[in-house]
């Protein structure tokens, strides 16, 4: 048998009563470490997870921007050896980044001197993260400045503004050509 | 003390967060992987094959048109017909491969230009059917697969070869006037040259060792002397409109041969408006042929549409 501390006098202060202390203590300790750790784990999760979408919508973007520069080359290929005729191509793009945003696709031609093909960055943008990235390519035709959502689009060898020139123009909803 | 069901709450919701957190990491990872599935993959929409079809398209119509005229004395009417029919055979043998494909692929002739072929094919000197020494090979007309094959001995030996009056084809268009001399070049080699004469009077040359036959092709619509390029025949690309082809002292003034070998031209003129010194008989002859011909390529697959008109004229400068 050990001595329990004394019961205290009946009236001293309730500050003075030590006893069943360490269960309440105990129990607070371990609620506000698991609180802590949890915290710490959502936080450096939810980081982690930001992170993760930023890289995959900057792959993603980047991927689909060079695909779509790849149409135009195609196009720009066909539109060289065709002559009196039409030239339509289907591009397939993925309608969202990085699991469930919409993006835009802006075209920009860059004018260049007449001995020289035509040059055109294509400046892809997330919706929903502050993300874009650019892709420049060449062409021998000239392309039309454009501004289309992201979805499976349609390349076609016309002329776009009107100044008797055809230009490479792109346009949203590749349907059957 | 808190109901036992509801203790651990804290743990119950940072669990489901932490759960949360990782299917939404899994997805995007998938997404990241098919991201690098779709960049490997063979870009565009496979327009190449739109290419690879008109090529052969064109390869196929320019051996037609080449060789449409073998064996005779078919008229313009059978000889459209016979291309017509060759191109409707080409496109569906070749639109049977592309439909395994899901492709529909189709070549259609569009128009023709009437022509006539002027032969020689023997050796022989190069007078006209009637034995005149200059004579009009096509009036006022354009060339196309101009090749002259001469023995390197019967051609004059000359330096100078516009004061000697070597032998020459020259290209009239009723203001201008271009000579190509055939000649051997003056020294110990005796190689065969080629001296053009523009209508400015300046002379140009280029010779070739003929090798151990001692013959030499010169294709005067490509500019090449037995293959080699030369320079100096490049004019024949510029000369616009229709011009008079007329071979000039196929004979010298002493009636000795000044050029020996086989020839062979085609022009664009229908063989009935036609004025040559060669006919239907005999050599040179003169027959009934296609000049060039229209066609139209159409390739059309699920993301492409193609659609283009091409001409063939086998042997034209600038084709």
């Amino acid at each position: 048998m050990r001595d329990d501390r004394p019961a205290p006098e009946p009236d001293a202060s309730i500050a003075a009563d030590r006893r069943g202390v360490s269960t309440a203590l105990g129990y607070t300790l371990t609620l506000s470490i698991t609180a802590v750790l949890i915290a710490g784990l959502l936080t450096a999760g939810g980081t982690l997870v930001e992170n993760q979408q930023r890289a995959v919508i900057t792959d993603e973007l980047t991927v689909t921007g060079q695909q779509l520069a790849g149409g135009f080359e195609d196009v720009d290929r066909l539109a060289g050896t065709m002559e009196n005729g039409s030239v339509r191509v289907n591009v397939w793009l993925p309608s969202d980044v990085g699991g469930g945003g919409g993006y835009s696709l802006e075209i920009v031609n860059h004018p260049t001197p007449d001995d020289q093909p035509a040059r055109a960055t294509i400046v892809a943008s997330a919706e929903n993260v502050d993300v874009s990235r650019n892709v420049s390519f060449r062409t021998e035709h000239p392309v039309a400045n454009r501004t289309v959502t992201g979805a499976p689009v349609e390349i076609v060898f016309a002329d776009g503004d009107g100044d008797g020139e055809s230009e490479l123009v792109v346009s949203e909803g590749g349907g059957a050509p | 003390m808190a109901d036992v069901d509801d203790r651990a709450q804290l743990m119950l919701v940072g669990a489901l967060v932490l759960a949360v957190i990782f299917v939404t990491l899994a997805v995007l990872l998938n997404a990241a992987i098919y991201t690098g599935n779709v960049a490997t993959r063979d870009a565009g929409p496979g327009t190449g094959e739109a290419i690879e079809y008109e090529n052969e398209a064109t390869a196929m119509a320019r051996t037609t048109v080449g060789e449409i005229d073998r064996g005779g004395s078919a008229t313009y009417a059978e000889l459209r017909g016979n291309f017509t029919d060759t191109v409707g055979d080409w496109s569906r043998a070749a639109g049977t491969h592309a439909v395994v494909g899901l492709v529909e692929a189709r070549l259609e002739s569009r128009s023709m230009q009437n022509g006539t072929r002027i032969t020689q094919a023997s050796d022989r000197n190069f007078t006209s059917d009637s034995g005149a020494r200059n004579w009009t090979v096509a009036n006022d007309s354009r060339a196309r697969a101009f090749r002259l094959n001469v023995t390197q001995d019967s051609l004059a030996s000359t330096d100078t070869p516009v004061a000697d009056g070597a032998f020459r084809v020259t290209f009239d268009n009723g203001t201008d006037e271009w000579a190509t001399y055939l000649h051997q070049s003056g020294g110990d080699t005796g190689d065969v040259a080629v001296s053009v004469e523009d209508p400015d009077g300046n002379v140009e040359s280029c010779t070739v060792d003929p090798g151990s036959d001692d013959r030499a092709v010169v294709d005067l619509t490509a500019g090449t002397i037995a293959g080699e390029d030369c320079s100096a025949m490049q004019f024949f690309g510029t000369l616009s409109g229709e011009y008079t082809i007329g071979y000039v002292d196929t004979l010298d003034g002493a009636g000795n041969e000044q050029v020996v070998g086989t020839y062979a031209v085609v022009v664009d003129r229908p063989l009935d408006r036609l004025e040559s010194g060669a006919d239907g008989a005999g050599e040179p002859t003169a027959t009934r042929t296609l000049y060039s011909a229209e066609l139209r390529v159409s390739y059309r697959t699920s993301n492409v549409y193609y659609q283009s008109d091409f001409r063939v004229a086998p042997g034209e400068p600038d084709a």
